[in-house]
């Protein structure tokens, strides 16, 4: 390779560069905000969790006590489904999965890459209401990504610039209106 | 600064070194060193890669290169700018136990060759990821060895046999089902009358039970208990002097002296773990009152044992007798101490030798060091302990000598099960014969691989040739099971039921933690098919078969309800009784109190004759053209982390450094300095072992310590059938060892020839790969020093400990006395045997990738704890201290200020905390640690991990990829998981509830971490003591990590009395 070659390459590489930060200015973030993709069965947290009330920790059991909420398993919908409304063909599908031992594969919706710990039970033990990072849920026919889960939006809550008044309460029960921070943001309180 | 050592005109030694070539001041005056010194490699890494060094021819400089990779891998992640689609599964029924993202821990047990470990087995979603000792098994207690900790790699080993197979001797073999190879099975045993069993020692009560039921089945049945690294020396040396063939229990926690003579008790000898924690009690210095006990050992090859000596005496392989006599004869002749100093039979064993003699045979030994030995044996006696390796003669003096002291029934226990997983190996010998007579109808190895480690092991092979039905039951395929006629695929040990009996008062449980991964059975599921497929079979065997869906558990749980339960379930029901039992994961019963053995003094004529036999060393050399050769040398060899083969397949034993030569990959042939400066030898040159029958090629390793006329190998190495990571690694030592029928097999005091082929092998050695260049980054005193002045260790060098220095920022931004946490690590140097173990924790709990070979050759292993060994004193024979090196937390950090994306930074408990996903992988920070404790990411080294492999990641620590730099977190996901559960109950976390991993698994207790401002905590009384120091604190760099000097029990030291 010549020196000219070389200095195309170098130079052709700064401009890439470069661009690539453009665009990434552009782009909304790493974020998947918005997404709403189709699920295999579709299940309404609308009707569920509206309508019925039903608690979010009767399914996502896994909330309160483990760092991830966890889907329920095809036994906790039969609690219900082994008798009501048997004949929609969704229901029957559910049936069929269980008596075959198969498990339904739900598209992933809420995701934050691997290098990041996120734990569900130390949040819930905090307070932390599920509609504060999961959106009005109760009135999703189909769950979407409502907020934009980037570190950014973690860290403004975490270090009080857009705490919700209600978690702030729970931290700093005499002062609801300061701007301290409200938890921890060493970068290994996430990422190790 | 204290590096101008070595550009003073006048050359001074560092007191401590790495590698034999820092003594010479040519090294230090050699301009390339000079130059070096300034980089950031000592040896430069890129250049050994052939394609960059085209590169490089080409025109392309690294630094180019590295541009235009850059610019491309940019425009290819535009192609990817949109997430993948991502599924999530969840469980048809979860089970009532499990919650995902909570792990559950079980208490289990492993068995290791002939030794039982009680464990504690994590696993998240069903799937193991973490092995530790179990606290409550007194073995154990808590610790792991490195074997241990390595056997979760093997689980998940996608090497391992996935479904039975068969096919013919030694050629090729075709999978099959288990209906299949379970008729062939039968049809082989009926009308068999001849059937052997050889598999390693059995400390199982179950397993012993259902051998002996299958073997009635049979007219002419015989169970071969077998394991190369057995110490069936120990066995019949204890057998002829006090009878019964038994290894006794030896507790080193009461010895205040330990002599050894060849036996490598910290690392290969026996139960290392057990051992290291009983004689690391003995190590511990940190009240006035606490005592150091003294180490003296004997061996040929320089071990861990021997590196932590007091005094270490280097010998000739196979004449350990001989070192053991001249003790005796000191002891006994020239002292007249004990009471068996003026009896006849003792005279006798000296009939024609004098001391000089003895001395002169066992390498030369210095006279005033066996003389030390034997006054403090005498001065210690009742409390002091001999342990050796070698041959039933030199037990026998042994056993002569313990009881002389009164040390048998005290420190040594014959307490034991006479029958209890005991090897025999020469019988072994005699199978051959028989195998050879084709009188044997059905032979069945299960795990031993006799063909691979008999040193005449093609003999073997050919033997089996002659036997009706070979039936191999492994969990891999090997060069053994390669010449049988089926081969059953045998589960794991995580994988299925059984239990363990170390000791007469020890009974263990062992339960699965996951289902078996391919189509595999245990070793006992497939006795009771066999038996339940029409071979004959008696008692709870045959119940157990009848049952159509009988298995290995109810015989078990039935044998506990027998046994153990009626032993020890009284006034409580079994399922109660059991289910403790399996939560505790042992039953433990009242310990015998050790009793005193009468020496049988016949035993002595057999010694007699040994000592008559000993040689001395006659070394020919001759020229022969360039290269020398010289013949008559000795060869011992000595067990590695690859024990008797075992440990090949496993990639983290293999890249696991050697604690004393720190090399990975490969075996060597250890040769002394002046030996090898004689030999015309340097290290990396290839020589050719030869016997008469055998020869090897094997490269050279200068190594300290070693014998003059003698050389050392490492067997283990140089399997032909392991797996794809260890076939072909390093050479076969085992064709050097003993074995007869008579003595069974003896490791060392082959005589050898050696030439040189002229060809040169780079060895993969790790320590090296970064010099300290003289700074004082360790420590060590004498006894005496220490107890003069207890602060003598500050005095030892003025460059060692920095008092009051000016900061440049004034006040730290973080007051880390007022947060609720600080974490920090003291590291005790005199209990650290050097052993390995934290190094393949680290490795299991920390996701650390394993690099190979030639990446270890560029520096560029992964490990992010290393164990820094150094070498102090003659340089034919030097003092060792280990240092366990990981990041040490600076809260002055180097690399913190260095980092132009703030990818590492502090947190306010003190951590030096490493963001992933914000390194740009500049290396500023690799190269400004004063450490070398950070590890480059220079590929995705996690892709190498296929298939099974995939499950031995831990879920908690992210996984990291190319790229990106990594070291040691303080285990923050374990601080993250202690702090959530201390939230939970509203309370901060209490001393010793949390231990990183390396602390968690260390046999000698040499590791405390915990809170600064927790006044109880433990390591604030090592922080404070006045052996500690911190590493290159000249620096100001101010570390978390507080090392405790080693002490050394020796005399004088005065001189570096500051």
């Amino acid at each position: 390779m010549n020196a000219g070659l070389r200095k195309f390459a170098l130079f052709g590489g700064v401009v890439v560069f470069g661009l690539l930060v453009a665009t990434w200015q552009v782009l909304p973030r790493t974020s998947n905000q918005g997404y709403q993709p189709e699920q295999p069965i579709p299940f309404s947290h609308k009707l569920h969790a509206g309508t019925f009330q039903i608690q979010c920790r009767y399914c996502h059991t896994g909330a309160y006590k483990s760092q991830s909420a966890g889907i329920p398993s095809l036994s906790t919908c039969m609690n219900c489904h082994s008798a009501v409304r048997t004949d929609s063909p969704w229901i029957q599908k559910i049936q069929k999965a269980y008596a075959e031992g198969k498990a339904i594969e739900w598209v992933r919706i809420h995701e934050v890459p691997d290098h990041v710990h996120f734990n569900h039970k130390r949040h819930i033990a905090k307070g932390v209401q599920c509609e504060t990072c999961h959106g009005p849920i109760k009135e999703m026919d189909r769950v979407y990504q409502a907020e934009p889960l980037t570190m950014g939006w973690c860290l403004n809550c975490h270090r009080g610039f857009e705490t919700p008044k209600y978690l702030r309460k729970n931290v700093y029960p005499e002062n609801p209106d300061g701007d301290e921070p409200v938890a921890p943001f060493s970068c290994n309180t996430c990422h190790y | 600064m204290s590096d101008n050592k070595m550009d003073n005109q006048k050359f001074e030694k560092p007191r401590h070194w790495v590698t034999l070539d820092e003594l010479t001041p040519e090294y230090w005056a050699d301009s390339k060193i000079q130059e070096r010194r300034g980089q950031e490699f000592y040896d430069k890494p890129i250049e050994t890669i052939a394609a960059i060094d085209n590169m490089d021819k080409a025109g392309v400089s690294r630094r180019d290169f590295l541009t235009v990779m850059g610019a491309s891998m940019a425009m290819a992640s535009f192609a990817c700018a949109r997430r993948p689609l991502n599924k999530i599964i969840p469980y048809v029924v979860q089970p009532q136990e499990l919650t995902p993202g909570v792990p559950l821990y079980y208490a289990s047990t492993l068995k290791i060759r002939g030794h039982s470990h009680g464990i504690v087995v994590r696993t998240r979603e069903g799937r193991p990821i973490k092995l530790e000792g179990n606290d409550l098994h007194p073995i154990n207690q808590g610790a792991l060895g490195v074997e241990g900790q390595a056997a979760i790699l093997g689980l998940y080993d996608p090497d391992r046999l996935k479904a039975p197979m068969k096919g013919a001797k030694g050629g090729s073999k075709t999978t099959e089902s288990w209906k299949d190879v379970d008729s062939i099975v039968t049809g082989a045993f009926k009308d068999a009358r001849k059937v052997r069993i050889v598999s390693y020692p059995c400390t199982s009560d179950s397993t012993r039970r259902i051998m002996k039921e299958f073997m009635t089945g049979f007219a002419d049945a015989k169970w071969l208990e077998v394991d190369p690294l057995g110490r069936d020396d120990v066995a019949d040396g204890q057998g002829e002097s006090y009878g019964g063939r038994i290894v006794p229990t030896y507790h080193f926690e009461h010895a205040e002296v330990v002599v050894s003579f060849g036996a490598d008790f910290l690392g290969s000898w026996g139960n290392e773990v057990e051992n290291s924690r009983d004689w690391a009690k003995g190590r511990k210095l940190f009240k006035k009152e606490d005592k150091l006990s003294k180490l003296f050992v004997y061996e040929s090859n320089f071990s861990v044992t021997g590196a932590n000596a007091d005094e270490r005496l280097a010998i000739i392989p196979g004449n350990e007798l001989a070192a053991a006599l001249a003790v005796a004869y000191e002891l006994m002749i020239n002292q007249k101490k004990g009471r068996f100093a003026e009896s006849a039979e003792v005279k006798a064993i000296f009939t024609g030798q004098t001391l000089d003699s003895l001395l002169g045979k066992a390498g030369g030994l210095d006279h005033a060091k066996v003389k030390a030995t034997a006054e403090a044996l005498w001065e210690a006696r009742g409390k002091s302990l001999i342990v050796g390796s070698g041959d039933t003669a030199l037990q026998v003096v042994i056993n002569l000598l313990n009881s002389n002291l009164d040390n048998e029934g005290k420190t040594v226990d014959g307490n034991g099960d006479v029958s209890m997983g005991v090897s025999n190996i020469r019988q072994l010998a005699q199978l051959q014969t028989e195998l050879e007579s084709g009188s044997v109808d059905v032979v069945i190895f299960h795990k031993v691989n006799p063909v691979y480690f008999l040193p005449n092991g093609e003999a073997f092979a050919n033997a089996t040739k002659k036997c009706k039905a070979v039936i191999s039951i492994n969990t891999h395929l090997d060069e053994t099971n390669d010449m049988a006629d089926v081969v059953l695929a045998e589960s794991h040990d995580l994988e299925c039921w059984g239990d363990g009996r170390p000791r007469p008062s020890i009974y263990s449980l062992q339960q699965p933690t996951i289902s078996p991964i391919a189509d595999t059975r245990s070793f006992e599921d497939i006795l009771i098919n066999w038996v339940r497929g029409g071979v004959k079979g008696s008692g709870l065997l045959a119940t157990t078969a009848a049952n159509a869906k009988g298995n290995y558990y109810d015989y078990v749980k039935e044998n506990w309800k027998q046994n153990v339960f009626m032993a020890f379930g009284k006034g409580r029901t079994f399922l109660d009784f059991w289910e403790t039992a399996l939560q505790k994961g042992v039953v433990l019963g009242k310990v015998a109190p050790a009793h005193e053995r009468a020496f049988k003094m016949s035993a002595l004529k057999s010694v007699q004759k040994a000592a008559g036999e000993l040689k001395s060393l006659t070394i020919a050399k001759a020229k022969k053209g360039p290269a020398i050769e010289g013949s008559g040398i000795m060869l011992g060899t000595y067990a590695s982390s690859m024990a008797d083969g075992q440990g090949a397949n496993n990639a983290w034993l293999q890249e696991l450094p050697d604690p004393m030569s720190t090399v990975t990959w490969d075996n060597y042939l250890n040769v002394g300095p002046a030996f090898a400066a004689e030999l015309g030898l340097q290290s990396n040159d290839v020589v050719t072992v030869k016997t008469e029958g055998n020869s090897i090629e094997i490269p050279v390793l200068v190594q300290p310590g070693i014998a003059k006329g003698a050389v050392t190998v490492a067997v283990g190495y140089g399997r032909r059938i392991a797996g794809k990571v260890g076939s072909h690694v390093g050479q076969n030592a085992f064709k050097f060892v003993r074995f007869d029928g008579e003595n069974g097999m003896v490791f060392g005091g082959m005589p050898v020839t050696i030439a040189k082929t002229g060809k040169k092998y780079e060895l993969a050695v790790t320590q090296g790969h970064n010099k300290t260049e003289g700074r004082p980054i360790i420590n060590d005193i004498t006894y005496e020093q220490y107890k003069n002045n207890e602060s003598a260790a500050n005095h030892t060098d003025p460059h060692l400990r920095l008092k009051e220095v000016p900061t440049l920022w004034g006040s730290s931004p973080v007051d880390y006395a007022k947060q609720p946490y600080k974490w920090i690590m003291g590291i005790d140097l005199n209990a650290c045997t050097g052993c390995g173990a934290c190094v393949i924790a680290c490795q299991s709990e920390n996701n650390i990738p394993v690099v190979g070979r030639d990446r270890v050759r560029q520096s560029r292993e992964m490990h992010w704890m290393r164990i820094d060994r150094y070498y102090t004193g003659n340089e034919e024979n030097p003092n060792v201290v280990f240092q366990p090196m990981l990041c040490q937390h600076c809260d002055n950090a180097p690399c913190e200020t260095v980092c132009p994306v703030i990818a590492t930074s502090h947190s306010e408990d003190g951590l030096n905390q490493m963001t992933y996903s914000r390194c740009v992988g500049t290396r500023y920070c690799q190269n400004n640690c004063p450490y070398k404790t950070r590890r480059f990411n220079f590929f995705d080294h996690w892709k190498d991990y296929k298939d099974t492999m995939n499950l031995v990641w831990n879920p908690d620590v992210t996984v990291r990829s190319r790229g990106i730099m990594e070291k040691c977190t303080f285990c923050v996901q374990r601080i993250n998981e202690a702090k959530g559960k201390a939230k939970d109950r509203n309370v901060k976390i209490k001393d010793q509830d949390l231990k990183t991993a390396c602390q968690q698994t260390c046999p000698t207790e040499a590791i405390v971490f915990g809170n600064e401002n927790d006044g109880d905590a433990q390591v604030l009384g090592w922080k404070n003591h006045p052996r500690a120091f911190r590493a290159l604190e000249i620096l100001n760099t101010r570390p978390a990590i507080h090392y405790l000097t080693k002490v050394r029990n020796i005399e004088g030291g005065g001189e570096h009395h500051g």
